[in-house]
Order: structure tokens, then C-alpha cells, then sequence
């Protein structure tokens, strides 16, 4: 079967890029600039200024005095880019293989096009019109509205779509025997050739494909240079680029140049919101939730803030999301204001689970998950998760590891009877300071918060000690089991690092 | 229509009667019964009541009917040392481990997932392994102040498919200046968590010195300590003996109380494998 190839082209793609950063710009009439000075050239206008007189060649100045009230942007490359991915996020929605076209220095420099493998859609979308709509329609749903057309090749699919630019319906699917006749009209600036050619063809009176296709190939290159071939090549609607290839990596990235340096959080709520809501609508196109949040901030004076944010589960939860990144800059505020900030995130498949015939349905994984991303939201991190008992003998270690809960199917630990309900302890985290009489050898007297009055029975000590190679984690503890004159079983420690007696538990 | 008998009819050679007749005489014998809904009386008998979450330990199981009731809110209360961790360890043991059959999981038993919403940061998982807890299904949340540990409750109520669910509330540190208006916990955030449970069937247990739901626990089961028992020599902790006394049920159970031996010659402990 013949290759199919779609391209999705996005004209004006820097305007866009600030519209879909800044959606408020969507009205009225906005330019973006090359720089921010009033001689920086226009690069990119929205219709309204365009209808109000504002051209791409012009400067600020110049554009300010057609149009005085135009909005100016000056042109931000992290916005481009992460729209630019954005477009390609779009395409693998619909198709396994896509690829970013690499942005042309010429006349179409100021548009985003991504390529994306067509064959064989007729079984999802009927017909390559359908397809072509969805495409579009996505693209749309992600604030880059563009053009979609459908070829054999990468560069007739291009040059169909570049041909929409000028008007018509934004689709076009053209079949492999109508491309000769597509492409012999066609004005050879659509090729965009660099800039001697297009002058040596001028000069020959050659201006659309048909003309091009009728010189003689014999010594053409000598006279027009080695570029006319590609050229050639092009106008026959051959494709010399390899086949697309699949993606290899899921991370995405959502970035910001800020217009004025921002240094309270309450402003940089409103951008993180942006930034994750953005983030999270790519991820869900391709499938994907957050893994975890890679936060980096450029600051005033140049300097870099790098963190890194762990989820609990996977998530798309913007509230969620937006409230961990927030938690994470309150605790430790950036210590200049910040001039750019990006957040990435390496997309994870959802969870899934099997469900089981004979046991009670589980919760959903991919719920689960959101309801751990919101508790570590509101308890904190690393106070979410599945206990652990380390494998040592400090009788007050514990740790608490991700909540991974295994399958229905795999069994309990130590299949057989459940023990008898056993007298269980109740911790006491940091262990409570006692004041503590001996008599014997034995604790006779208890004073703390917990107990307090004569030891009625002990049993112990037992001693426990580890680490002693480290200066921070070694224990030495001589436990007691007491039953206090006033009714309570507690455990009672004395450190002998520290040299002091410590109630650690409550047997209750 | 009361049901009764199914009348006699003369059976009717096949071929002799049209389809339209044979359905009419099915409903003629069947109608009355049909219409006075017999078996759907039973099936929604069967259902009325709730399902349970046995505690593992017989004679509160005994006591609660069965256990405590997916879909609604219960207290565990009591001093320190009366024994409600224990009970809520072999609650958990319970929920988390499989329970079979004839070599085969019973419907409805076990190698479920259970949360903790651990407000003291009281959880001790040796102890926890040793009641025979299978950590990997427990979900531990260590969250404080009342007014977090309340919200993550909600958020696990709304995330179906957690058949338990434990709010511990019971301070560990002793009482502090100013504790009890902490846990002063607003009536209305107990209303919000009981239709949680209910909606998403969940039994959710919550743990604490007294009683604090109100009205809003369909169970309030008080511990009260009784004595610890140590044995041989040099002594140790054998079993903690506590007394469970059911505040509040619903029905006539209220009132009644059993004694309740935690330790290894407990009896009654259930056999899981």
C-alpha cells in the first residue's frame, strides 16, 4: 500500500503560541515582535491588525502608527517550542508515528508544521476527510488552529496545505494520481526556494511547477545550481526523507518567558495553573498522566531553581497538580524574582487492573491514583503510602514506601490461619521523655503525659543496639513492658546513647 | 393479590393451542405470584440488611452481628490500654488477607485494600505484621492536624471500592493544653463523612478516647480496660483483658457487652488461610 502522509500546518505559529499562553490576547488586534525595541521587526499579526494595516515587514513603530491600539508581544522561543511539541502531541493522538518538521530560515519561517503517517485510517475515520477533520479539530482544541492536508509525500502534503493558506476550506486530500495536476499550477514560491534560485528562476521567466518541469534536466544544476535538483525532485512530488519514526520519549514540556520578572507566589499561581493545565491536556491527547513535575525557574541576575516534585501516582489533576507546585515553592521560595519558568514531566501510562470473577471489584487504579496524588497534596510528602517493616533490629524503624498494592491473585505473605488477636502497640512518635524511679534494677515509679503512678508489674529489659558504625543512626535500648498503677501498658526505653528514659509505645 | 396454590390446568395436546394462548395461560398460572413480587421480596430481604466487615475477633463480631456495617459510620472508644488498637489490627487483618473456602477464596472475603488515616502517627507495622496484616494492601496516611485527617477521610470515601476505611482520632502523647478544643470536630463535617460511606458503601471506623460522631455513628462500641496479664518468670505481656460495651446500635442490641481477651490463648480468633 502507498504511504499516506498528513501535515499539519500552522501559519502565524509565534501569534498562537501567545494566544495559547495568554488567551485574553485572543481579541483584538495583537502582533508579536522580534524584540522588544521599537525598530524590532513584525513578525507575526493577527488578523485584525492585519485588516487594520499592520504587514510583517513592518517595524513596532511603524505598526503602532497603523494600528494605535495593537497589543505587541515580543516573540518568546519557549512558547513556540512547547507549541511547536504541542503539535506533535496532537498528531500522535491520532497516529503512531509523527514527526516536527524543522523550522524553515525563509518565507514560511513563521509556521509550525508536524508530519504524521495516514495509511491504513480508513478503519477508524472512513475516509482521509475524516481523519483530516479530527486533526484539525484537535489542533483547534489546543489553541493552534491550522491547516490540514493529505498526500503521498511529506512535501505535496506540505505544499497543499501552504497552498490553503491563501484560502478555501483548511482541509485538503488529494489522491496520489491528481498530485501531477495539483502541483503544475503552482507558484514556485510555495517551494520556497532560498533566495539565488528564486532569483535565477525569475530571471528565467520560470514561475510555477509546469514551467520548472519543462527545462531541460541536461546541465541544469550547472546553471542553476545543485539546489534546482531537490527542487526538481520536489515539484514531481518525489519524497526523499526517510519514513516517520515513532516516538521514543513520552516527556513533556510546558515553558514561559515572563514579561516582567514575577517574585510573589499569588502572581505565579496564575502562571503555574496555565503552564500544569497546558501540560496535562498534552499528556491526556497521548494517553499519558504525570509522573512527576520537573520545576525550573530561571532567575533575575541568570541564576537557575531546579526541583523536582514526586507524585504519589500517576495524575492529571490540575487542582491536585497545581496545589503540590504551589505547596513546593511556598516551602522554599525562590531567592530572586523568576524570569522564566518551565515544567516538564515524563508521561506514565495509566494503571489498569484485572478484575477477578470470585473477589469484590477494587478501587478503579487510575482513581486511586488521584486520590493519592490529593492526600500527599494535603499530608505532605512522604507521609503517603504502604507501610514497610525494615529489615533490622530498631525496634522504632518503619518505613513508608510507595502504595503499590499487588494484584487479588497474589496471596497474603504468610498464608494459613490469622493469629490471635494479639495486644498491639501503639506508637508514640518522637518517643515521650518519662521521669522514671528505679528500685532493683527495675523502673518502680512512672511520670510522663501518658502514665504516671507506681509500676504495678515489669517485665524486662530487653536490650537492643545496632548501627554502631554510624554516628547518626546508632541505638543502644533497654526496653521494659510496665503496667502503670493507673491502668495503662505502656513500653518504656532507656537510651543509652542519650542517657535518658523515653516512653515509645502504648500496648492497647 | 395474595399468592396461592398453582390452579390444576388439563394439559392441552402441543399443536392444538397458538402461541398467544400458551403465553396467556402462563400468565393466567403464573400472574398472581408475579404480581405479589414473592421473589423479588426475598432477594431485597436478603439485601436489606448491610454488609459486614468482620473484626476477626468472635465475640465482637458476635456482639456487632457480624461485624461492623459497610456503608456506615462506627466508633471504637476507650482509655489507653483498652484494646481498640488491637481490635482495629485484627480488623485490618481481616479485610486484607484472603479468606478461603474449600481451598478456594470465599465471594466477598478478603485481599482487600483498607486505609488508615493515622492522626496520632500511632501505626506501629511491626505490630501490624504481627497481628497478621498484609501491609501491601494497607494504605497509610499520616496527616494531622483533625481538620487534614477529615478531608483525606472524605477523599477516600469518594474513591470507590475501599471497603474500609479508619479514622484514628485518639491522641498518644497524652492530653495536651488546648487538645480539646482541637478535636472539637463541627457536626457537620460527621454528617459529610457518614453519606460519604453510605454512598460509596464503605464501613468506615473511627477510633478515639470518646465518642465524637454523635448521632452520625450508627455503632459506638466503648472498650473499657480491665486488666493485663503478665506470666512466668522473669513476667511478660501475655494478654490485655477489656470489657466491649455497645453504646450505641441500632435495634435492641444496645447495651449488651462482651469480655474480650486479647492475647494468644484468646479464643475465637477466626481461621483464615
Amino acid at each position: 500500500m502507498p504511504p499516506r502522509i498528513a501535515c499539519l500546518l500552522v501559519p502565524n505559529l509565534p501569534l498562537h503560541a501567545e494566544i495559547r499562553a495568554h488567551p485574553d490576547l485572543a481579541t483584538g488586534p495583537l502582533a508579536v515582535a522580534s524584540g522588544p525595541e521599537s525598530r524590532a521587526e513584525i513578525i507575526a499579526a493577527s488578523p485584525a491588525a492585519r485588516s487594520a494595516g499592520v504587514q510583517s515587514t513592518h517595524s513596532v513603530a511603524q505598526a503602532r502608527a497603523a494600528c494605535p491600539e495593537l497589543r505587541v508581544r515580543v516573540a518568546s522561543p519557549a512558547l513556540e517550542r512547547a507549541a511547536r511539541e504541542a503539535l506533535l502531541d496532537v498528531a500522535l493522538s491520532l497516529s503512531p508515528r509523527a514527526e516536527i518538521a524543522p523550522r524553515t530560515p525563509g518565507l514560511f519561517f513563521s509556521e509550525g508544521k508536524v508530519f504524521l503517517d495516514a495509511s491504513g485510517i480508513q478503519g477508524l475515520f472512513h475516509s482521509e476527510q475524516g481523519f483530516a477533520s479530527a486533526l484539525l479539530a484537535r489542533s483547534e482544541a489546543q489553541g493552534l488552529p491550522g491547516l490540514v492536508a493529505v498526500a503521498s509525500s511529506r512535501s505535496v502534503s506540505l505544499l497543499a496545505a501552504r497552498h490553503r493558506m491563501s484560502g478555501g476550506p483548511p482541509l485538503h486530500c488529494l489522491p496520489r494520481e491528481a498530485e501531477a495536476s495539483f502541483l503544475a499550477p503552482l507558484a514556485l514560491d510555495l517551494f520556497d526556494p532560498d533566495d539565488r534560485l528564486a532569483q535565477a528562476l525569475t530571471r528565467l521567466g520560470i514561475h510555477t511547477v509546469r514551467d520548472l518541469l519543462r527545462l531541460p534536466r541536461r546541465g541544469l544544476a550547472q546553471r542553476l545550481g545543485p539546489g534546482v535538483l531537490a527542487l526538481l525532485a520536489r515539484a514531481r512530488g518525489e519524497d526523499a526523507d526517510s519514513a516517520l519514526p515513532e516516538p521514543t520519549s513520552t516527556r513533556v514540556e510546558e515553558a514561559i518567558d515572563l514579561e516582567n520578572p514575577v517574585d510573589h507566589l499569588e502572581p505565579l499561581g496564575f502562571i503555574l495553573r496555565g503552564l500544569i493545565s497546558r501540560l496535562c491536556e498534552r499528556l491526556a491527547l497521548r494517553g499519558l498522566a504525570c509522573g512527576a513535575l520537573d520545576l525550573r525557574m530561571r532567575l533575575e541576575g541568570g541564576a537557575q531553581d531546579a526541583r523536582r516534585i514526586g507524585l504519589a501516582a500517576p495524575s492529571l489533576d490540575l487542582r491536585v497538580l497545581l496545589r503540590l507546585t504551589t505547596l513546593a515553592l511556598a516551602e522554599r521560595a525562590p531567592h530572586a524574582p523568576i524570569e522564566q519558568i518551565a515544567l516538564g514531566s515524563e508521561g506514565i501510562p495509566s494503571r489498569t487492573d484485572q478484575l477477578d470473577l470470585f473477589l469484590p471489584r477494587g478501587p478503579d487504579p487510575a482513581a486511586l491514583g488521584r486520590t493519592l496524588t490529593e492526600l500527599e497534596s494535603i499530608c505532605g510528602e512522604g507521609r503517603v503510602g504502604m507501610p514497610q517493616v525494615l529489615d533490622h533490629h530498631d525496634p522504632l524503624g518503619f518505613a513508608l514506601g510507595p502504595f503499590t498494592p499487588p494484584g487479588r491473585e497474589s496471596p497474603s505473605p504468610a498464608p494459613g490461619p490469622l493469629p490471635a488477636p494479639l495486644p498491639a502497640l501503639r506508637a508514640i512518635r518522637p518517643p515521650l521523655p518519662a521521669e522514671v524511679r528505679v528500685h532493683g534494677g527495675k523502673p518502680a515509679f512512672v511520670r510522663s503525659a501518658v502514665a504516671q503512678g507506681d509500676v504495678v508489674v515489669a517485665a524486662g529489659p530487653w536490650r537492643t543496639t545496632g548501627y554502631w558504625w554510624s554516628e547518626e543512626e546508632r541505638f543502644a535500648l533497654d526496653h521494659f513492658d510496665l503496667q502503670v498503677s493507673d491502668g495503662s501498658v505502656i513500653r518504656l526505653g532507656f537510651d543509652w546513647i542519650k542517657r535518658s528514659w523515653q516512653i515509645d509505645g502504648i500496648y492497647d | 393479590m395474595p399468592p396461592g396454590p398453582l390452579p390444576a390446568r388439563a394439559p392441552s395436546p402441543r399443536g392444538q393451542t397458538s402461541p398467544g394462548d400458551r403465553i396467556q395461560q402462563l400468565l393466567d398460572d403464573f400472574g398472581p405470584r408475579l404480581q405479589a413480587g414473592e421473589a423479588l421480596r426475598k432477594v431485597r430481604k436478603q439485601q436489606a440488611g448491610p454488609a459486614r466487615q468482620a473484626s476477626g475477633i468472635a465475640a465482637i463480631d458476635e456482639l456487632l452481628e457480624g461485624g461492623f456495617s459497610r456503608g456506615e459510620l462506627s466508633e471504637i472508644t476507650g482509655p489507653a490500654s483498652s484494646g481498640r488498637t488491637s481490635l482495629l489490627l485484627s480488623l485490618l487483618a481481616t479485610t486484607t488477607t484472603t479468606t478461603t473456602t474449600g481451598g478456594r477464596p470465599s465471594a466477598g472475603g478478603g485481599a482487600e485494600l483498607a486505609a488508615l488515616v493515622d492522626t496520632p502517627d500511632a501505626f506501629d507495622p511491626p505490630s501490624a505484621r504481627a497481628a497478621g496484616v498484609d501491609l501491601r494492601r494497607i494504605l497509610w496516611a499520616r496527616v494531622s492536624p483533625w481538620s487534614e485527617a477529615m478531608r483525606c477521610t472524605e477523599r477516600l470515601l469518594e474513591t470507590e471500592g475501599l471497603p474500609l476505611v479508619v479514622l484514628d482520632l485518639a491522641q498518644s502523647r497524652g492530653p495536651s493544653p488546648g487538645a480539646r478544643s482541637e478535636t472539637r470536630i463541627p457536626r457537620s463535617a460527621w454528617i459529610r463523612l457518614a453519606r460519604r460511606a453510605a454512598a460509596s458503601r464503605t464501613a468506615l471506623v473511627v477510633l478515639g478516647e470518646e465518642c465524637r460522631a454523635g448521632e452520625q455513628a450508627r455503632v459506638a462500641l466503648e472498650l473499657q480496660p480491665a486488666r493485663a496479664r503478665f506470666t512466668g518468670f522473669p513476667p511478660l505481656l501475655e494478654e490485655i483483658e477489656t470489657r466491649a460495651l455497645l453504646v450505641r446500635a441500632p435495634g435492641a442490641g444496645r447495651h449488651r457487652s462482651v469480655s474480650v481477651r486479647l492475647g494468644p490463648a484468646s479464643p475465637g480468633a477466626k481461621s483464615f488461610g
